[in-house]
């Protein structure tokens, strides 16, 4: 769990509650995954000058076409590395005191942003899964909204039953300060408006 | 059949070319998105580092390449060593 003070786009007295990674276990899978696909290659290229003359001799055809494909090797090993580094980092969570925000990093070029109002919050559930999911503290927060986009879902943050709570303490706060009454007429309004067809676009 | 070695440097060109563009984007993805926060910032200066010294290296480890010669390509020319002579076989291997 990490507080961060600001990030673009906030609103006027929004404040950063909590801004989430998944938990660093998944990002050294991802190390150790190319830590391993990065020493093969260069264990290779040693024993290659160890033991044969296929690097002895820099003048030759060979030679030329061995170190072009290291390098090529390396060059795109080292941009799968980066670009595994930029779909962890940036597969981020924030909960503000106004809304959730949830960043997804597909891919390169697949990002998706959703936000949702946290008086939209109905039902937060937090899970942690298997051995090391227990062992490293880290699992999913599953928070149900009443919205087109009904559910969110933090993967693999660390510490998942805090967030839970910091977002239950967050919605807490919101229903003492709008009030009981006014939470439920918003409840209503948004089953209504779920239930009713959409208006039709306007004639231009 | 041989090839000049120089041409083993184009698919070479069109590879560095299309990973140029990509290690453009995901900078610039990270730089842009990362909230230029310390770790992104910082992985994308060690990303920056390591491009440059791979293709230090690979400038360096070709620079003693005689791009003038050529590839040999096909059956290599084996000479086969002259087998003894031997009683009642005739050596069809000798020349």
């Amino acid at each position: 769990m990490k507080l961060k003070p600001t990030f673009p786009n906030m609103l006027p007295g929004e404040q950063v509650v909590l801004l989430l990674h998944r938990h660093g276990f998944v990002a050294a899978r991802i190390i150790l995954l190319y830590v391993f696909l990065g020493v093969v290659p260069a264990a290779a290229w040693l024993l290659l000058g160890s033991y044969t003359n296929a690097i002895a001799d820099p003048a030759t055809a060979g030679y030329a076409a061995l170190v072009l494909l290291f390098a090529s090797y390396f060059l795109v090993w080292g941009l799968l590395f980066f670009v595994s580094w930029l779909n962890y980092y940036l597969d981020v969570w924030i909960v503000t005191n106004e809304r959730i925000i949830n960043i997804k990093q597909v891919q390169l070029f697949h990002r998706i942003v959703s936000e949702q109002k946290l008086y939209r919050v109905q039902d937060v559930t937090w899970e942690m899964q298997g051995v090391l999911g227990n062992m490293f503290k880290f699992g999913n927060v599953i928070i149900q909204t009443a919205a087109e986009q009904s559910k969110f879902t933090f993967e693999h943050i660390p510490d998942p039953e805090a967030v839970a709570k910091t977002v239950m303490h967050l919605l807490e706060q919101i229903e003492s300060q709008l009030g009981a009454n006014t939470m439920a007429k918003l409840d209503g309004d948004l089953v209504e408006g779920a239930a009713q067809p959409k208006p039709p676009a306007p004639k231009i | 059949m041989s090839l000049p070695l120089w041409l083993l440097l184009i698919p070479f060109a069109l590879l560095l070319l299309v990973w140029l563009v990509f290690s453009i984007v995901a900078i610039t993805k990270m730089l842009r998105f990362g909230f230029l926060s310390r770790p992104a910032v910082i992985s994308s200066f060690a990303y920056i580092l390591f491009a440059v010294v791979i293709l230090l290296t690979t400038i360096t480890g070709l620079s003693a390449v005689d791009w003038s010669t050529s590839l040999e390509i096909g059956t290599p020319d084996i000479a086969l060593p002259a087998l003894p002579d031997l009683k009642g076989v005739t050596n069809t291997f000798q020349p």
